[in-house]
C-alpha cells in the first residue's frame, strides 16, 4: 500500500466522521487535514513502514467500507453539474444511428474522443479490431400505389442494397421456410415486391408498455435462479420469446444465406418482412444480410410496421393486385478494420492496474440506438467526467472502453481481451490479465441500476454489498447471481466477454422500462425514450463502483481460470 | 364451433326459454328464440370482418369528399344490395365543400444525420409540388403576438410551429376495457349541479392521456375561441407562404402513431393552407432540439395532394320493409362511413359502419317477420360536424332551428348509432330519457353473459345521434369498451383493420341487431322526451359545423368528436 493512498484514505475518513455535526467539525477536519499534511512533511519515511503495517492489519479486520463523501462528491456531481442527456444529444439526435464503422459510428467516435480529452482524460485512443463492410443508409421512401394509397413506414435492414431510385412492383407472398420451397417460386418472382413471412397477429396491447422493478421483482431476482445470469432482464419478466439455442441461430443463419441468394438470382425487387416486434409504426428489425465479405448480398430487404404487412398479405388474399413502390439508398463499402475507444484516468500507486468501465459504442440503425447503447456510452462518459471531476488521486488506472462491433457479436470487446489478456481458445495469460482489477459494463437500456450481479463470484458478494449499501435510495438494492453457473459462452453484452476469459466482469441489473416494448432494435430507440434521471442515477453509481475500485487496497478477488474453450458455441 | 357444440348451445337455449320468458321487467317482452337466431347468425355466419376489409385495406381512407368516400359509397350501395335491402341508395345533401385527397408522402432528415420523417400531411392543405428541401426553423404561432412577429418571415420556409412534445414513458396499458366498478359509477346519474355538456362514450382515457376539454369556464367559449384563431391561423399561413408547416402529431400521438385529422378550410372561399404535416413527436422534437443546439439541419419533403371543386356530398341509405300493421313506421340505425386519412379509418367508423352493415344482413338472413320497416343510414361528413347526419334529419324529420316536424317525425320509432371504436358494447346511454330504462334493462338482460350491462340516465355526444336527439327523435348510441380508442386509434396513422377485434364487432352485431327488432316489433313507439324549442341560432347539440375540425390537441379536446 503506497502512502498518499492512507493519505487519502485518512482525510477521508476524516471528512466522514466530520459529516455528522456541525461547523466545529469544519475547522476539525481542516485541522485534521493540516496536520495530516504536516505529518507527511515531517515523518515520511519512518511514518511509510509504520502506516503500512498499521493499515494492512486494520484493513485485513476490517469489514468493507463505502467511501460516504466520495459517494456525496460523486452524486453533487452527477446530479447538480449533469452532462449526460448533452452527451444523449450529441450521440443519438446529432450523430444518427452508429452502425459499426458507419459514418454515423466514425462520426460519433471523433465526437466522443474530442469530448473525452475535453474531460482531461489522458491516453484517448482508438483501437483497431479486424471487422469487414460497413454500410451507410441514406434514404428509404416506400409507398403503397394500388389499390389505395398509404405511405409504407418501415426501414431497410443492414447489409442490404439499395434500389437506384424509385422502383414500382407487384407485391406476391411467396412463403419460403425451407430450401424445399425454392422450387415452387422459382421463376415467379423477378421483379416482384415479395413478401415471405406469414402475417402478425398485432394483439391489443393490454399491459403496460412500460415497467419498473417492484420490491418483489427483486427479491425474487436477489433470491435467484442458480442458471440466472443477472445484469440484463431474461425473457420471462421482459415480456420477450426465450433466445434460440447457438445451434438453432446457426441454421437459421446458414438458411438466411441461401434464402438471400436464391431472392438475389431470382431477380427480386424488394424483399419485404414485418418488423419481428413492435407495432404502431414502431419497428424492430436490424441485419438481413453480414458485414463479412463474401457473404450473400439479398436483394433490397425491407422490415415493415406489421400493420402494414398484413395489409399487403390480405389484399394479395383476396387476389386484389398491390403495387409498391420503394426508393431506398444504401452503400456497403470495402471490407476495413473498426476500433474501439479507449481513455484513463491514470492512477498513482497502482497505475498499473487497471480499474475498467464502458459499454458499446455501435447501434442499430433504425432509431438513434439511444437506449441500446446511447445510454451505457453515455453512462460511461459521464461517471469518467464525474470521477475526473473528483480531483482525486485514483490509486489505480480508470480506463473507459467503447466497443464497436457489438452488435455483431461483440466483436471489439473479444477482440480487446484477446489481445490484452487472454484468448478463451488457448488461455494463454498475457501480463496484463494480472493487472486487470474489474471491468464494469453499461448496456440495457435507459433504465436506473437496480443491482449489480456478481457473476457466481462469491467472494465478490460482501464487497459490492458493502459498496451498495448508501446506494439504498437511490434504488439501487440488490446484489445478486452468487449462485449463477459459469458462462458456456459470452453473449449479451460486452462483460460477458471479460468474464468468459476469466477475468472480474461485471453488469448492472437495471429497471426493464420500454427496452422489449419499445425500443431494443427498433426505429424508435431515440433520444425521447431516455429518462433523465435513470440515467443520472446510472452514472453516479458506475462512478461510486470504479471509484471504490480503483481506491481499494487489494484487488477485485478473481474466480479460478477457466480451462481453454472455443469463443463461440458454432 | 363444431357441429356437436352448437346442437347443444340450441339445446340449451331452448330449455332455458320458458324460464327467461317469464322474467319480465314491466310489459316488455324479449323474444330469446330471436335473440338465439341473431346470435347464431352473428356468430356463425358472421361476415363483419369480411366487410370491414373492403371499407379499409381494400378501400383506403374515406375522407368526407375524397375518391375513397365515394368509392366505399358505392360498394356499400352494392353491399346492401347484395343483402337483399330494398330503396338502396346514395342520398345526396350540400353543399360539403372541396374535396380532398393525398397520393404521396415523403419526409426525410438528410442533415445532420439521414432518417426517415414519420407523418402525413394534414386534410385540406396543399401539396408540396415536387420535392422540397431546406433548413427548417422554429416559428410558434400560438397567438395573436405570434403572428405579427413572424408576418412576412416564412415565405418559402420550412417551419415548426409548435413546441416540443413531451414523451413520457407508457407505464399504464394502452388497451382498456371497463371495470365492474367504472361501470357501476357511470351508472349513477351525473351531479344535476354540473353543466350538461355532451361527452365521449368511451370509459375515461386510460394512460393519463391529456384530459378532456379542461377549460376553465365554458368550455363552448373556449372552443369557439380556439377556433376563431385557427381560422386566423389558417388565413395568415395561406398568405405568408411557407413551404412545409410541421406539426406533432396531436393527441396521443407516439412511436409511430400519429394522431392528425384537418389543417385548412374546405370551402370555395377559404385560401389554400400550405402543406401541413404531422410527424411522430420522435421526430418532431429530434428536429427542434439540433434547431436549440444550433445544429445545421436539413429536411426534405414531397407531398402530392389534390383538391377538387366544392360539391354536395351523400349518405347511403337501405331498408329492410317492414310487413305488418305498423310497415309505415321507421326504425333506424346508422353509423359515418367517412373518416379521416391517415390510416384506413378502421375503428372510425369502418367499425361502425361494417357492424350496421351485419345488423341489416343478420335481419335479412333470418327471415325474421319486422312490423316496422328498419332503415340504415351510412352516413357523410361526420367528422366536419355530423354534416350528413344533420342535413339528413333536416329533410325528413325537423328542422331544429324551427322545429316544425314532418308526418315521418310522428312515424319514427327510434335510432342506434355506433361511433366509439371497436370495443364490445358494454351498455347504454339513455340520453336523459328515463321512460326507456326499463325498457333497455329488458332488452339487455339477455346479453348480461356478454358482457352488456348498464344503462345510464347520462349523455354521450360526439357522434350522429346527436342529430336524432336534437330534434326530439330517440336518438341512442352505447357504451363501448375503449380498447385502444385514444391511445392509438381515434384519427390516427394507425387506425387500421389491425386494431380491430373480431370478437368484439360481432358481439356489438348481435346486440344492435337485437334492440332493432325489438325497436322493430314492440307494441308501440319507443317513448320520447318532449320536443325540444327550437334553437334559431343554433341547431344542434355540438359545436356548429364550419371548417374542418382542428388538429392540435388542445382543439381535439374540445366538445367536438
Amino acid at each position: 500500500m503506497g502512502y498518499e493512498i492512507f493519505i487519502v484514505f485518512a482525510k477521508n475518513r476524516a471528512r466522514q466522521h466530520a459529516a455528522p455535526s456541525a461547523n466545529a467539525t469544519q475547522s476539525g477536519y481542516a485541522r485534521c487535514e493540516l496536520a495530516l499534511d504536516l505529518l507527511s512533511s515531517l515523518a515520511m519515511i519512518c511514518l511509510r513502514a509504520f502506516v503500512a503495517l498499521l493499515l494492512s492489519l486494520t484493513l485485513l479486520s476490517a469489514q468493507e467500507m463505502a467511501d460516504l463523501n466520495a459517494i456525496h462528491r460523486i452524486k453533487a456531481e452527477g446530479f447538480q453539474n449533469s452532462q449526460i442527456m448533452e452527451t444523449l444529444f450529441w450521440l443519438t439526435d446529432a450523430k444518427g444511428p452508429r452502425v459499426t464503422n458507419s459514418k454515423g459510428y466514425r462520426d460519433a467516435a471523433e465526437w466522443a474522443i474530442a469530448k473525452l480529452k475535453e474531460y482531461g482524460l489522458q491516453n484517448v485512443h482508438t483501437e483497431a479490431f479486424p471487422f469487414g463492410t460497413s454500410w451507410n443508409w441514406k434514404r428509404f421512401s416506400g409507398h403503397m400505389i394500388e389499390p389505395a394509397y398509404s405511405p409504407l413506414i418501415g426501414f431497410p435492414m443492414a447489409w442490404t442494397p439499395g434500389t437506384n431510385g424509385m422502383i414500382e412492383g407487384e407485391a406476391v407472398f411467396a412463403p419460403i421456410r425451407a430450401e424445399a420451397d425454392f422450387d415452387k417460386f422459382r421463376g415467379k418472382l423477378k421483379g416482384k415486391m415479395v413478401l415471405t413471412q406469414d402475417a402478425k397477429n398485432v394483439l391489443p396491447q393490454t399491459a403496460p408498455l412500460g415497467r419498473r422493478l417492484s420490491d418483489k421483482d427483486l427479491e425474487d431476482r436477489a433470491a435467484g435462479d442458480p442458471t440466472g445470469r443477472g445484469g440484463r432482464p431474461d425473457a420471462s419478466t421482459a415480456g420477450g420469446a426465450p433466445p434460440p439455442t447457438p445451434e438453432a441461430r446457426a441454421a437459421a443463419t446458414r438458411f438466411r444465406t441461401k434464402l438471400n441468394q436464391f431472392l438475389k438470382d431470382e431477380g427480386v425487387a424488394v424483399s419485404l418482412q414485418a418488423g419481428y416486434n413492435g407495432d404502431g409504426g414502431t419497428v424492430f428489425a436490424a441485419q438481413a444480410a453480414s458485414y463479412k465479405a463474401g457473404t450473400a448480398i439479398p436483394p433490397p430487404t425491407v422490415a415493415l410496421t406489421p400493420e402494414h404487412y398484413d395489409r399487403i398479405l390480405r389484399l394479395i388474399e383476396h387476389k386484389i393486385p398491390v403495387k409498391l413502390a420503394f426508393d431506398i439508398q444504401t452503400e456497403i463499402t470495402a471490407p476495413e478494420d473498426s476500433f474501439n475507444i479507449i481513455g484513463e484516468i491514470t492512477g498513482t500507486s497502482k497505475r498499473d492496474e487497471i480499474v475498467m468501465i464502458g459499454g458499446h459504442f455501435d447501434s442499430w440503425h433504425g432509431g438513434t440506438g439511444a437506449t441500446d447503447n446511447a445510454t451505457g456510452t453515455s453512462v460511461a462518459m459521464e461517471a469518467m467526467r464525474i470521477l475526473k471531476s473528483l480531483n482525486v488521486p485514483f490509486k489505480r488506472t480508470i480506463r473507459i472502453g467503447l466497443w464497436g462491433g457489438e452488435e455483431e457479436g461483440l466483436l471489439g470487446s473479444i477482440d480487446y481481451v484477446k489481445k490484452h489478456y487472454a484468448d478463451r481458445a488457448d488461455m494463454k495469460l498475457k501480463p496484463e490479465f494480472s493487472k486487470l482489477d474489474v471491468y464494469f459494463n453499461s448496456d440495457t437500456g435507459t433504465g436506473k441500476f437496480r443491482g449489480i450481479s456478481v457473476g457466481g463470484n462469491d467472494e465478490v458478494l460482501p464487497i459490492f454489498k458493502a459498496w451498495a449499501k448508501p446506494l439504498r435510495d437511490l434504488g439501487f438494492q440488490v446484489v445478486l447471481g452468487a449462485s449463477s453457473a459459469p458462462l458456456t459462452a459470452p453473449g449479451g453484452t460486452d462483460h460477458t466477454t471479460f468474464d468468459y476469459a476469466g477475468l472480474p466482469g461485471f453488469g448492472f441489473l437495471q429497471e426493464p422500462m420500454e427496452y422489449q416494448s419499445r425500443t431494443h432494435h427498433s426505429n424508435m430507440d431515440t433520444y425521447d425514450r431516455v429518462q433523465k434521471g435513470d440515467v443520472m442515477q446510472s452514472a453516479v453509481i458506475m462512478a461510486v463502483f470504479a471509484y471504490h475500485a480503483a481506491m481499494r487496497d487489494q484487488m477485485i478477488p478473481r474466480k479460478e481460470i477457466p480451462a481453454p474453450k472455443p469463443w463461440r458455441a458454432e | 364451433m363444431n357441429l356437436q357444440k352448437i346442437t347443444a348451445l340450441s339445446l340449451a337455449s331452448m330449455l332455458a326459454m320458458p324460464v327467461f320468458s317469464q322474467q319480465k321487467t314491466g310489459e316488455e317482452k324479449v323474444d330469446l328464440a330471436v335473440i338465439h337466431k341473431i346470435k347464431y347468425e352473428a356468430f356463425q355466419n358472421s361476415k363483419v370482418m369480411e366487410t370491414m376489409f373492403w371499407l379499409t385495406d381494400a378501400n383506403g381512407h374515406r375522407l368526407a369528399g375524397s375518391p375513397g368516400y365515394k368509392k366505399a359509397g358505392d360498394w356499400a350501395v352494392k353491399r346492401m344490395q347484395e343483402f337483399g335491402l330494398t330503396n338502396v341508395k346514395e342520398e345526396k345533401w350540400g353543399p360539403f365543400g372541396k374535396g380532398w385527397n393525398f397520393t404521396h408522402y415523403e419526409g426525410h432528415m438528410i442533415e445532420p444525420s439521414y432518417s426517415p420523417l414519420i407523418g402525413f400531411p394534414l386534410a385540406w392543405t396543399a401539396g408540396t409540388n415536387g420535392t422540397v428541401s431546406g433548413e427548417p426553423i422554429l416559428a410558434t404561432l400560438a397567438n395573436d403576438a405570434d403572428l405579427a412577429k413572424w408576418k412576412g418571415k416564412l415565405k418559402d420556409k420550412i417551419i415548426m410551429t409548435d413546441a416540443a412534445k413531451d414523451q413520457a414513458m407508457i407505464m399504464a396499458a394502452p388497451a382498456k376495457r371497463w371495470t365492474e366498478a367504472e361501470l357501476a359509477n357511470e351508472a349513477m346519474a351525473p351531479d344535476p349541479g354540473l353543466a350538461r355538456g355532451p361527452r365521449g362514450g368511451g370509459p375515461p382515457p386510460a394512460g393519463g392521456g391529456p384530459a378532456r376539454a379542461g377549460a376553465p369556464g365554458d368550455p363552448m367559449a373556449a372552443f369557439m375561441s380556439l377556433r376563431a384563431f385557427r381560422a386566423k391561423l389558417q388565413k395568415f399561413l395561406a398568405e405568408e407562404g411557407p413551404a412545409v408547416i410541421l406539426q406533432p402529431g396531436s393527441g396521443n400521438s407516439t412511436g409511430g402513431t400519429v394522431f392528425g385529422s384537418g389543417g385548412g378550410g374546405r370551402e370555395a372561399k377559404d385560401a389554400v393552407v400550405p402543406c401541413t404535416i404531422a410527424l411522430t413527436p420522435e421526430h418532431y422534437n429530434r428536429i427542434v432540439r439540433l434547431i436549440n443546439h444550433k445544429v445545421p439541419v436539413k429536411l426534405e419533403f414531397n407531398v402530392k395532394a389534390e383538391f377538387t371543386d366544392a360539391a354536395d356530398s351523400f349518405n347511403v341509405i337501405g331498408e329492410i320493409p317492414g310487413t305488418g300493421k305498423h310497415k309505415d313506421e321507421i326504425v333506424m340505425i346508422g353509423a359515418h362511413l367517412d373518416s379521416w386519412h391517415g390510416g384506413t379509418g378502421a375503428t372510425d367508423n369502418a367499425a361502425g359502419s361494417s357492424v350496421m352493415l351485419e345488423v341489416m344482413r343478420i335481419l335479412k338472413e333470418s327471415g325474421f317477420k319486422l312490423d316496422r320497416t328498419v332503415r340504415i343510414g351510412l352516413w357523410g361528413g361526420e367528422e366536419e360536424g355530423l354534416l350528413g347526419s344533420r342535413a339528413y334529419v333536416r329533410e325528413h324529420f325537423a328542422d331544429s332551428r324551427t322545429m316544425k316536424t314532418t308526418e315521418q317525425h310522428e312515424k319514427f320509432a327510434g335510432y342506434f348509432n355506433i361511433d366509439n371504436g371497436t370495443g364490445k358494447i358494454r351498455g347504454i346511454y339513455l340520453q336523459g330519457n328515463d321512460m326507456v330504462q326499463p325498457i333497455f334493462e329488458a332488452w339487455l338482460a339477455p346479453f348480461k353473459d356478454l358482457g352488456a350491462t348498464t344503462t345510464t340516465i347520462r349523455d354521450t355526444g360526439g357522434t350522429d345521434h346527436q342529430s336524432f336527439d336534437g330534434i326530439g327523435l330517440p336518438g341512442f348510441q352505447f357504451i363501448q369498451d375503449e380498447v385502444e380508442y385514444n391511445q392509438r386509434t381515434h384519427h390516427s396513422n394507425m387506425d387500421v383493420y389491425d386494431r380491430i377485434q373480431k370478437g368484439d364487432m360481432m358481439q356489438i352485431s348481435a346486440i344492435v341487431a337485437s334492440f332493432v327488432y325489438n325497436t322493430a316489433n314492440r307494441d308501440e313507439k319507443l317513448p320520447r322526451k318532449p320536443l325540444p324549442k327550437p334553437t334559431p341560432d343554433r341547431n344542434f347539440d355540438g359545436p356548429p359545423p364550419a371548417a374542418a375540425p382542428a388538429t392540435t390537441g388542445s382543439i381535439t379536446a374540445a366538445p367536438a368528436k
